[in-house]
């Protein structure tokens, strides 16, 4: 299983937490709802799970609010994205080499 | 011979055209007396002799022969007989080999193929899961959590753990079970089998299956118990999310990103999808059948060639086998693949809406609904129209071919030639005779109603005072009046009037074919 980098990008009056799979940057903005891209994020990542499984592991010193919410989402993620590999692969839908 | 002569002096008699000796020999054939109403009409209700072998309508066109035919078919229906009145027509074997398809019953099932009901239906109800907003997150995490026992509390903590898996893993347990128990409530109730493998090798395999039962039962146990432990786990992580909220009023904590339930969404969609799509391209051998000889040209097929609607077939020749009405299959199954390649994208469900908004596409509910048919008729593989005499020719031959008791049928010469009544129609009838069956032939054809030397000739005649019908044979050469108001008529000569335009006509041909 590969573990991928997430980050925390913060600007003035906004923060978004970073996925990295790859070449892929996932973008989760953290200080607005914008559910759509979320959703775009949550497609990639279950495409991207169908070629094998991973996890992700912040990197993040501040602790500050968006290092609280980015470390219970990413271990949430982490539990959801484990069980959906599981899924995949007993409804035979993940790719074959 | 057609009559059973036992001696040379019989014979002779025949030849005499003695009435008695053929009276004894007819009558050594099983006849029956039956009275009919071809005509509805109390005037003209008939006693006709029906012999188990030839027996020949003819007279002008006009004078009743089909409702006769039809009158004798309803009387032998009513003894439980299943006869219907074969009518030659060319026009007849589109219809009787169905090529509109309009009996036509295919389930795709029976070709090993999933109809993929229930798979149309979950794809059609289908809808978005929704995912945690961040800003939940934001929430809870910016509210500082101030009372002592809430802050002492950890079970809100935990994250919850994946209950699907071991969800998955109990209904597999629990198919194997139910499949195993199936099994064993066949074997158990069919009394048939037990006879047939006896009771002792039955015996071995109940126990080998209850072991088998004993062992997947045990496991179901303690998949269930996974299963559940993990499910009240859950609640009970949600519910102290829940009720700490509540007494504290601080946000309940999110206790997932949602993805987990978003993406078994779109993967049971991607399964119905894929497994609907699946059974699309599967193909099905057409379904070939013989309809008759042609002669040299070979044998003639009906061919029916089905086809699943992929979206891309506009072929008009193909027609939809479950509906007359236009229903969209092309339209819904082109839908169906568009979807498949939005899966994982967020314009998934404007896919799936566009499909439900497709007029009339809920008319689509299964596979057998996207089914299409082309039935036509082959030679040497190629398709073929058969000529009028060529269906002629078919039909009628087929239905001799049936094995039936009583033969019922109206003008066979209708569309053939000389030659094919001669060497393949007159030869079969006049087996059909010797075993027995009743061949009752209403015609016009001089090489039918004289060559088979019937048993029993009926002719009808209509004058200005009304319909009379007769019956006799050639052997005894008359034709005998049923009612008293007619003399007895001459069989050849009637037959010649009848069935050759009369003697001068007869004699005109004789005298040309003599010349040549």
């Amino acid at each position: 299983m590969e573990t991928h980098n997430a980050t925390i990008e913060r600007k003035d009056n906004s923060a978004t937490l970073k996925l990295a799979l790859g070449e892929i940057l996932l973008d989760i903005v953290l200080t607005e709802d914008k559910p759509n891209d979320v959703k775009t994020v949550f497609n990639k990542l279950l495409e991207q799970l169908k070629s094998g499984e991973f996890d992700f592991n912040l990197s993040d010193e501040k602790e500050d609010l968006y290092f609280h919410i980015c470390t219970e989402y990413i271990t949430q993620l982490n539990a959801e994205l484990k069980s959906t590999y599981k899924e995949l692969q007993d409804n035979g839908l993940l790719k074959t080499e | 011979m057609r009559l059973p002569v036992e001696s040379f002096e019989q014979f002779c008699l025949l030849l005499d055209k003695d009435d008695t000796t053929i009276k004894t020999i007819l009558d050594k054939k099983t006849k029956e007396t039956i009275q009919i109403n071809p005509f509805n009409s109390a005037a003209e209700i008939m006693d006709v002799d029906i012999f188990n072998d030839i027996n020949i309508l003819f007279g002008s066109k006009g004078t009743g022969k089909t409702d006769i035919l039809k009158a004798l078919s309803k009387y032998y229906n009513g003894k439980g007989f299943k006869t219907e009145v074969y009518e030659s027509n060319s026009n007849r074997i589109d219809e009787v080999f169905d090529l509109k398809g309009t009996q036509l019953t295919i389930n795709v099932e029976q070709y090993g193929i999933d109809d993929c009901s229930t798979e149309l239906a979950s794809l059609r109800n289908a809808t978005e899961k929704e995912i945690t907003s961040l800003s939940k997150y934001r929430d809870y995490y910016s509210v500082d959590a101030t009372n002592k026992i809430s802050k002492n509390i950890k079970i809100d903590k935990f994250t919850t753990l994946d209950e699907n898996s071991p969800k998955r893993s109990f209904e597999d347990v629990k198919n194997n079970l139910e499949k195993f128990q199936e099994f064993k409530d066949y074997y158990t109730a069919d009394t048939k089998l037990k006879e047939i493998i006896g009771s002792d090798l039955l015996g071995e395999l109940d126990n080998v299956i209850e072991w088998i039962l004993e062992k997947i039962n045990s496991e179901s146990g303690k998949r269930f118990t996974d299963y559940k432990s993990i499910s009240f786990f859950n609640k009970l992580v949600k519910l102290f999310v829940s009720e700490i909220s509540k007494k504290t009023g601080q946000p309940e904590k999110p206790t997932k990103t949602g993805f987990a339930e978003y993406a078994s969404n779109r993967i049971s969609i991607e399964k119905d999808v894929n497994k609907i799509l699946e059974n699309i391209s599967k193909t099905i051998e057409p379904i070939i059948e013989e309809v008759g000889n042609l002669g040299d040209k070979g044998k003639l097929y009906c061919k029916t060639t089905l086809l699943i609607q992929n979206g891309k077939i506009s072929d008009a020749k193909y027609k939809h086998t479950n509906s007359t009405t236009k229903i969209p299959q092309k339209s819904v199954a082109d839908k169906i693949e568009l979807i498949s390649k939005h899966i994982y994208a967020n314009t998934l469900f404007e896919k799936i809406d566009e499909l439900k908004k497709i007029e009339s596409s809920e008319s689509v509910s299964s596979i057998n609904d996207l089914l299409l048919f082309h039935k036509h008729f082959t030679l040497d593989d190629e398709f073929y129209t058969p000529s009028n005499g060529e269906s002629s020719m078919v039909l009628l031959h087929n239905e001799l071919m049936k094995d039936k008791e009583i033969y019922l049928i109206d003008e066979p010469e209708k569309s053939l030639g000389n030659d094919y009544i001669s060497d393949v129609i007159v030869p079969l009838i006049k087996e059909k005779a010797k075993s027995g069956k009743r061949v009752i032939i209403a015609t016009h054809d001089a090489n039918i109603a004289v060559r088979t030397l019937p048993y029993n000739s009926i002719y009808r005649e209509h004058d200005i005072n009304g319909y009379y019908t007769y019956s006799g044979n050639p052997f005894s050469n008359s034709l005998v009046c049923s009612s008293d108001k007619k003399e007895n008529l001459d069989w050849k000569s009637i037959s010649m009037k009848t069935l050759e335009g009369g003697k001068s006509a007869f004699g005109e041909r004789g005298k040309i074919y003599g010349n040549t």
